[in-house]
């Protein structure tokens, strides 16, 4: 064979080669693009924060916002859900029953034939009363989905909560807006303390209501924003699910109060140096953020939770957190719902009632 | 387990007494340097007739089998006159062949006999890339690197798409130890995993032990990776240049006549800061995302000094250094209503490393052969993510500022030493030698969290000494005809300052026929390591963090049983099959949630579990002719214990992907051009979701609960070789991934407006990719 024979039958089989190796790729580029997860069965979800010494309801009855859940006595029901599979999930929930009982009796329950919307959210009455160091339980069931159960021990009420000194102070702030300009707010410094047995396992949770004037003649009653300045323990902030707070947003349609989930500070007992606690809350108002432009009234609550509710609110906390450091795990959140998921912790709490007019507190 | 254990041995036993063919004889020895006594590696041995052809391994040792009768031994090595020896083989005979260095110089020297270019398996199971193995090997991306060629072999699985790691027989990536001139270290791979430090043109073999381990060996609850570094070859200098995609580098082999010193060296530098921002450019926004730092750079480098003679034997010298860097800072701007908000992210990352190793092997003829270590070893890990927001209205002063920044540092120095004598002979053999390292560990683990003004720094670990004994005795002896004991015991200890443990390692290994074609095998193992690797299972940014035995954390103990078949056909095949089953106590493993910035202390952080893992293994090699290559599969499974509220369950562990099918061929159309390929295929990678959406959040049952998509992928090589006078030009052109596979590296949550749901997209960082190498020997 000659030599030119032999390098056309060398560049027409490499021709033939690089061919079937283009159509070889085209042919193969992965179309999976795209992973749906596993249709899993839903869940039945339940969040159940009950303060036994709160009765009240923070309601905005001023805004046109209804159905919030607004006090320490709420239990929301709620099915998981895959929103890939829209044809599965039903965010009704059919033929639910849930009761909630002591150990030798039941003592709330609910039971609908119907479909009911998902989340479904009850109040748990005034008259019903826990009683520290007894066991509550839990029991919910809808239709085609395993029955959750789930119990909780009522702690004992925290310390009264002891208070050293407040503060009250304007602050330089610039926020111009399209809606507002402000220069100046007013901070509140709450210097306070409570003790703590440190040979029981202890976990507390610490939030702040506040009543004064959003702006004459509407009043606001509820949670407020706090931080913490300074303590002599570590905690951490986390949505307290149940419990909703306003601030002042700026719209295109101008001036508007939103809702936010309350933020409460947590406690784990055994970092508590020695016997007792101090932390310097510090709250501010009047700065176009905050709902009230005056603070007539605070009152700090300190809240005592069972574990398992203080370590949900750690995962809720991570879980957010966590978004951000991309060197952490995904966070395992679960709470003490058995074959389901959520919490249902029962509290108890102390109240420091201040007057910020008169300076009296109680 | 252990009756059905006992059954097994006696059925391979029946079934090895069943195959015991006709008589053959064993013809071995050692390859030696005439006036210097040394042993020479890579040295081509023939045996005829039978037209036989084994490579010396690093000791200079060959073995051949064949039928008795007159036989003729003949040589090839370069730098050295040929040897030809006429004997009669009536029984088991063993001839050390003494080889004269040739006195002229050489010019273009053509090996032109059929030399073995694969790789071997030993008589204990373990692999060795010999010399004309570590040319041949496929190189992924055009890239020399051992662990790539490492994850092709039967019982070994790569990391995630793109990775260097690997998990050996379903053990973690850290459990993993590599062994230099006497020297223990485990290194991360560079540019945030994707190359191995471990260059295969700076090594003379390399052997990875995953089925037996002899009881001089320790420190690794997996596999250790025996590296010998580059050795002359002749008595003129030589040198090689390489040019490639991912890095270049050279390496030099200069022998010394005065004092009679061989000199080798190499260097190698990175090369993707020369084109990652042209590559960001093009990739799509979720790749760049996850590619290595613009000015991400790495340098290897190895220098050995030795010296060999009769006289006082072979005294080396090894000193062995990596660096790796980048940094990446991103700043994004963006208004929510009134409030403008600046973010800016960061990177850094990297690690140095430096082994000094001194190893002095007394001669080999007398009675007790010693050989004594001394090492030092220091790595430094450097990794930092900042995350800074500042909030501010309208642009004025920002009202709100926060700074979370998370560095990791930590360094381990380590002072090695140990003393080894053998005794014996082929037939039986007995070693005894003690070792110990001295660790300083400081963790330097820091999180800083600063929110208007306020500072928060958490410090995790603290320093710490650990003392690591060790004594062993290993026996070697052909029990039978053909029966074959290897065992040992190895007592390694750990000791710090409140607490020490000690880990008693029994060995042992019975075959039988082990050079026949169908030699059965069983094999104990337990194995101990006194650190702990903890592996994250985020997006593929591995925390690296490396953990000493402390009073909680006691070591790492893996017990292996494995049992199979291994054997040689026609001196060209060699096939193995082995099925194992393991199980690992003490292993660390992050909590769920677990985050450095987030969490207060490392008890908050990590968990204590056991693992177990167990698979069936076979591979066959055809390793000399036109073709050579390799089919290796290998299913395999390993789990790990999970804390779930209801009690401890077993899930998949990250190396838990069951079937592994790798297949490699090269086709040499004559001694200048040749062509390959491998296809890899892997089950995907277990990885965790989030699989439930609530109005609270998301949540999942289990760690590991999805597996990525099934990893496969086609190579293509082609190498053209061109001799020009003293110079030699090897010319690689290959294509990674040539049929374009979309591999997973993980999977982004993603909203798709047009359906209004949630789906998980999946990235892939390496498309086809072509590269060229120009290797230029000298």
């Amino acid at each position: 064979m000659k030599g030119y024979q032999k390098i056309l039958i060398i560049s027409k089989t490499f021709t033939i080669c690089i061919t079937i190796w283009i159509l070889f790729v085209l042919a193969s580029c992965e179309k999976k693009e795209r992973f749906y997860r596993p249709n899993f069965p839903e869940q039945l979800c339940s969040v159940g924060i009950i303060d036994v010494d709160d009765t009240i309801k923070y309601g905005f009855s001023f805004l046109s916002i209804k159905d919030i859940r607004n006090s320490m006595r709420f239990i929301t029901f709620e099915k998981s859900v895959q929103s890939e599979y829209p044809e599965v999930d039903d965010d009704t929930l059919d033929e639910f029953e849930f009761e909630i009982s002591s150990e030798n009796r039941e003592i709330f329950s609910y039971r609908s034939s119907s479909k009911i919307k998902s989340p479904l959210k009850f109040e748990i009455p005034n008259n019903i009363k826990f009683n520290s160091g007894e066991s509550y339980f839990l029991k919910a069931n809808v239709k085609d989905l395993p029955l959750i159960s789930s119990g909780t021990v009522v702690p004992n009420p925290p310390a009264p909560l002891t208070l050293i000194s407040i503060k009250k102070e304007e602050v330089q702030i610039s926020m111009s807006t399209n809606c507002t300009v402000r220069n100046t707010a007013t901070s509140v410094h709450f210097d306070i303390s409570f003790s703590n047995e440190n040979d029981k396992k202890n976990y507390y949770a610490i939030l702040l209501i506040g009543r004064g004037m959003i702006h004459m003649p509407l009043p606001y009653s509820g949670p407020l924003d706090f931080s913490v300045k300074e303590t002599n323990t570590p905690g951490f902030f986390a949505e307290i699910q149940g419990l909703n707070t306003l601030h002042w947003v700026c719209t295109e349609e101008g001036l508007e109060t939103n809702l936010f989930q309350v933020l409460g500070f947590f406690i784990d007992g055994s970092e508590i140096p020695g016997n007792s606690c101090n932390i310097k809350l510090s709250v501010q108002y009047n700065d176009g953020y905050s709902p009230i432009e005056t603070f007539d009234r605070a009152r700090i609550k300190l809240l005592s939770i069972p574990e398992e509710f203080y370590l949900f609110e750690k995962n809720l906390r991570n879980y957010t957190m966590v978004q951000k450091d991309p060197f952490s795990e995904p966070v395992y959140l679960k709470g003490n719902i058995i074959n389901g998921n959520g919490v249902f912790a029962i509290c108890r709490s102390s109240n420091l009632n201040i007057d910020l007019v008169t300076g009296k507190y109680e | 387990m252990f009756k059905g254990a006992q059954t097994f041995l006696f059925l391979i036993m029946l079934l090895a007494n069943s195959v015991i063919k006709g008589q053959s004889v064993k013809i071995s020895g050692k390859l030696l340097d005439k006036n210097e006594g040394k042993p020479i590696s890579g040295g081509v041995v023939f045996l005829n007739p039978g037209d036989q052809v084994v490579t010396t391994d690093r000791y200079g040792d060959y073995t051949f089998n064949s039928s008795p009768g007159r036989k003729q031994i003949s040589t090839r090595v370069l730098g050295y006159r040929p040897a030809n020896i006429k004997f009669e083989a009536r029984s088991d005979t063993v001839i050390n062949i003494l080889v004269l260095v040739s006195p002229f110089e050489l010019g273009e020297v053509k090996i032109l006999g059929d030399s073995i270019k694969n790789v071997e398996i030993t008589q204990v199971g373990s692999f060795i890339m010999t010399p004309a193995s570590l040319r041949e090997t496929p190189r992924l991306f055009s890239e020399p690197d051992l662990l790539r060629s490492f994850q092709l072999l039967p019982g070994v699985v790569a990391g995630k798409d793109g990775s260097s790691d690997i998990y050996v027989r379903g053990g973690g990536v850290g459990q993993n130890i590599v062994l230099a001139n006497g020297c223990y270290f485990f290194l991360p791979g560079h540019l945030l995993g994707f190359v191995s430090p471990y260059d295969l043109d700076f090594l003379e073999s390399a052997e990875l032990y995953k089925d037996y381990f002899p009881a001089e060996l320790g420190g690794g609850a997996s596999s250790i990776i025996s590296l010998d570094f580059k050795r002359p070859h002749s008595d003129s200098l030589k040198a090689q240049l390489r040019f490639g995609l991912l890095s270049s580098g050279f390496t030099v082999d200069l022998p010394l006549d005065k004092p009679k010193w061989d000199l080798t060296l190499g260097l190698k530098r990175g090369n993707y800061s020369l084109y990652a921002p042209l590559l960001k450019k093009i990739a799509s926004t979720e790749i760049s995302d996850n590619l290595p730092p613009d000015d991400y750079t790495f340098y290897d480098g190895f220098l050995r000094l030795s010296h060999s003679s009769e006289k006082s034997g072979e005294i080396s010298y090894l000193l062995f250094g990596n660096y790796d860097k980048g940094k990446d800072i991103e700043t994004i701007s963006s208004q929510n209503s009134d409030t403008i908000i600046n973010y800016a992210n960061g990177l850094t990352n990297g690690w140095n490393n430096m082994v000094h190793a001194l190893q002095w092997e007394m001669p080999t003829d007398r009675v007790v052969r010693w050989k004594f270590n001394l090492n030092y070893n220091r790595i430094s890990m450097g990794r930092e993510i900042f995350m800074q927001t500042e909030e501010s209205l309208n642009g004025s002063d920002p009202f709100e500022t926060s700074l979370v920044s998370y560095s990791f540092s930590p360094t381990i120095s380590t002072i090695g030493s140990s003393a080894l004598a053998n005794i014996g002979d082929n037939s039986s053999s007995f070693t005894a030698g003690v070792t110990n390292r001295l660790r300083f560990y400081s963790p330097n683990n820091i999180a800083t969290n600063i929110l208007n003004g306020k500072k928060e720094t958490k410090v995790f670990g603290e320093s710490s000494r650990v003392i690591e004994p060790a004594v062993f005795f290993s026996y070697t002896a052909l029990l039978a005809e053909k029966f074959q004991l290897t065992s040992g015991v190895r007592v390694s200890g750990g000791i710090i300052k409140d607490a020490a443990f000690y880990v008693i390692e029994p060995r042992l290994r019975l075959a039988y026929d082990q050079k026949g074609s169908l030699s059965p095998h069983i094999n104990y193992v337990r194995l101990s390591q006194f650190d702990h690797s903890v592996e994250g299972s985020n997006a593929g940014l591995r925390s690296m963090l490396w953990l000493p035995v402390s009073k909680n954390l006691g070591p790492e103990i893996s017990d292996v049983f494995s049992a199979g078949f291994q054997g040689q056909l026609d001196n060209n095949f060699i096939w193995t099959i082995d099925g194992y089953y393991k199980k690992t106590s003490g292993m660390v493993d992050f909590k769920p949630g677990a985050s450095f910035i987030f969490d207060n202390s490392l008890d908050d952080m990590l968990d204590r579990i056991n693992g177990r893992a167990y698979g069936l293994e076979m591979g066959l090699m055809k390793m000399k002719g036109k073709l050579t290559g390799s089919i290796s599969y290998t299913y395999s499974r390993s789990e790990r214990e999970w804390y779930a509220p209801e009690g401890i369950i077993w899930i998949p562990s990250s190396a838990d992907r069951p079937h592994n099918l790798n297949i490699t061929a090269k086709y040499h159309f004559n001694n200048l051009t040749s062509f390959g390929f491998n296809w890899i295929f892997t089950s995907g990678s277990p990885a965790t979701i989030y699989m439930h959406d609530t109005s609270y959040g998301e949540f999942f049952e289990t760690k590991n609960n999805i597996r990525y998509f099934d990893y496969h992928r086609l190579d293509l090589s082609f190498r053209h070789v061109i001799y020009k006078r003293r110079f030699t030009f090897l010319l690689d052109v290959d294509i990674y991934n040539a049929y374009n596979r979309k591999n997973t590296f993980y999977f982004l949550k993603t909203y798709d407006n047009n359906s209004k749901v949630y789906y998980y997209k999946n990235i892939s960082l390496f498309p086809v990719m072509p590269s060229l190498t120009l290797t230029i020997k000298y």
